[in-house]
């Protein structure tokens, strides 16, 4: 109990320092073997996040289908009083217009990035033919616009107006996949 | 004066012999060489063959083995042929290539089992083909495409033009930008599109066929399976579909401001307010379906040897018709069987 050695030696160790940091050369080397702690996530803000998004993304459609709608102008209400209904309102599409989410339209410009570089690839004759085709296009779009304007009841027009923006995805395609390098192309 | 003038002559033919100093060796360097080559091949297997400028002639023959003859100019290095398994490859190799352009041209003449189907790869190169059974898949830039294919088709230019006979074709795909498409035989499916160029098609007996156009006319002639689906689409391109047998299907014909002429079946409702026109109908049994969808083109539907556009089912029209389809019980049938499905009040 008394040993003077034993002391010395508790004494010894009692002066030691309580935290000692490894050498910074070492840490690597421990920071890879540590097990790496997944970081918990409160379900109650997942969910939070979770409806945000929900009712971004309701809102986001709500809108579309709501702008995308031919607005009724009031000079027309005879007009369309007189219109039988062509086909039941729930076999209506619910929009026709181009999306205009975030996701399609990163996916649109992107798509027309690439169509303008492959663009620049072709001899001039064709790419002048490419861009008459590209302005035919949108001059159609715009005529049926204001068509569609002014008698928002035709199913003709609505179908057209659809199928007009789709025509300018179509010919972004084409040039695109057209002008891949030939041996790349499959 | 006399100085002048005799001055002015010998200054002349300075010029020229300069001129032709300078091109007498340009033609040389540019002087074509022979190519021959040749390799066992499988009857029945695939050739590859990737060419940047000049022509590839492509014919079928009787004997296993791929020859590779022709010339090429001096910016041609090397003409490799060479293969593993089925596929045999025939590859243009150039000094300086750059993808849209080459500065070396070879003109091949490859004769390959008549079997078999091929895979043509070019940029400027025009590709003529004859006398192969097999599949055809090509891919251009520039350069036409032409012949006679006797499998499966699927090619796919820029402003190369594509005429082709594929009797025995059961698929047919074509796209090009400008390049007008003309196209006899073959039957089945067919996925034609195009930007601006003219369309001109003869076909079978179509089940499936999507003809899309921007600026480009498109004149289709065709038969109709039983339960066949054809839909037409353009923007400012006239459309065309000539039927060579009254078709017995649904009918769905719109356009924007261009006009829709039918030699049979009932006269288009036009919008009443404003531009825009539709023919909706069935005829026969109408197990098919048409469908047509212009914005500026006008429509066209007709049937062969009837004429006359925009006309009610008349009794001269069903004699006509008997006589493209012999079952004189079907002219009854054929009258009830004509009837507006859709009014649709623009």
């Amino acid at each position: 109990m008394n040993d003077p050695m034993q002391k010395s030696l508790d004494d010894l160790l009692a002066d030691l320092p309580r935290d000692m940091p490894p050498p910074p050369y070492l840490w690597p080397g421990i920071a890879r073997r540590l097990p790496r702690r997944r970081r918990r996530t409160n379900p109650v803000l997942l969910a939070a996040a979770a409806g945000l998004a929900c009712a971004c993304l309701a809102s986001a459609l709500t809108w579309a289908v709501l702008h995308g709608r031919p607005t009724v102008s009031a000079t027309q209400p005879t007009l369309l009083a007189t219109q039988p209904a062509a086909q039941p309102p729930a076999t209506r599409a619910p929009t026709l217009d181009e999306p205009q989410n975030a996701s399609y339209v990163a996916a649109r410009d992107s798509l027309e990035l690439n169509f303008r570089r492959q663009l620049a690839l072709l001899d001039p004759a064709t790419r002048a033919k490419i861009e008459a085709n590209l302005a035919i296009i949108r001059q159609a779009h715009e005529d049926i616009r204001k068509a569609l304007a002014s008698d928002p009841a035709s199913p003709v027009l609505e179908q057209l107006w659809q199928s007009t923006w789709h025509d300018e995805i179509d010919l972004y395609e084409h040039v695109v996949q057209a002008t891949q390098p030939p041996m790349t192309r499959t | 004066m006399s100085k002048v003038h005799s001055k002015a002559r010998y200054s002349g033919w300075i010029f020229i012999i300069v001129l032709a100093a300078l091109v007498v060796p340009w033609s040389l360097v540019h002087a074509s060489r022979a190519i021959h080559e040749s390799r066992a091949a499988d009857p029945q297997g695939e050739v590859e063959i990737f060419n940047l400028a000049g022509k590839v002639e492509v014919q079928g023959w009787d004997r296993s083995e791929v020859e590779v003859g022709g010339s090429a100019d001096d910016g041609v290095e090397r003409v490799d042929v060479s293969g593993s398994g089925r596929r045999t490859s025939v590859h243009v190799v150039t000094r300086s290539s750059h993808l849209w352009g080459s500065d070396g041209e070879a003109h091949l003449i490859v004769h390959v089992p008549a079997r078999s189907s091929l895979m043509v790869t070019l940029v400027s190169s025009d590709f003529e083909v004859k006398g192969v059974l097999g599949d055809l898949k090509v891919q251009s830039v520039s350069g036409r495409v032409s012949g006679e294919a006797g499998g499966d088709v699927r090619a796919a230019t820029v402003s190369g033009n594509v005429r082709l006979k594929a009797p025995g074709a059961k698929s047919i795909e074509i796209r090009t930008i400008s390049g007008d498409i003309q196209l006899t035989g073959g039957g089945g499916e067919a996925d034609i599109n195009t930007v601006s160029g003219t369309v001109k098609l003869e076909l079978a007996e179509l089940s499936n066929g999507r003809f899309k156009s921007i600026s480009g006319d498109m004149t289709v002639a065709l038969t109709l399976a039983p339960d066949g689906r054809i839909e037409s689409e353009s923007v400012s391109g006239d459309v065309a579909l000539n039927f060579t047998a009254m078709p017995a299907a649904e009918f769905d014909v719109q356009s924007f401001s261009g006009d829709i002429k039918n030699c049979f079946g009932p006269k288009p409702t036009e919008s009443r307010y404003g531009p825009g026109s539709r023919l909706q109908f069935m005829n026969g049994d109408g197990h098919g379906h048409v469908r047509i969808n212009t914005k500026s083109g006008d429509a066209r539907l007709c049937v062969k040897g009837m004429t006359n556009a925009n006309t009610h089912v008349s009794a001269l029209e069903l004699a006509q018709v008997r006589n493209v389809r012999p079952q004189v019980q079907n002219v009854g049938l054929q009258l009830r069987g004509v009837r507006v499905v859709l009014p649709y009040v623009f």
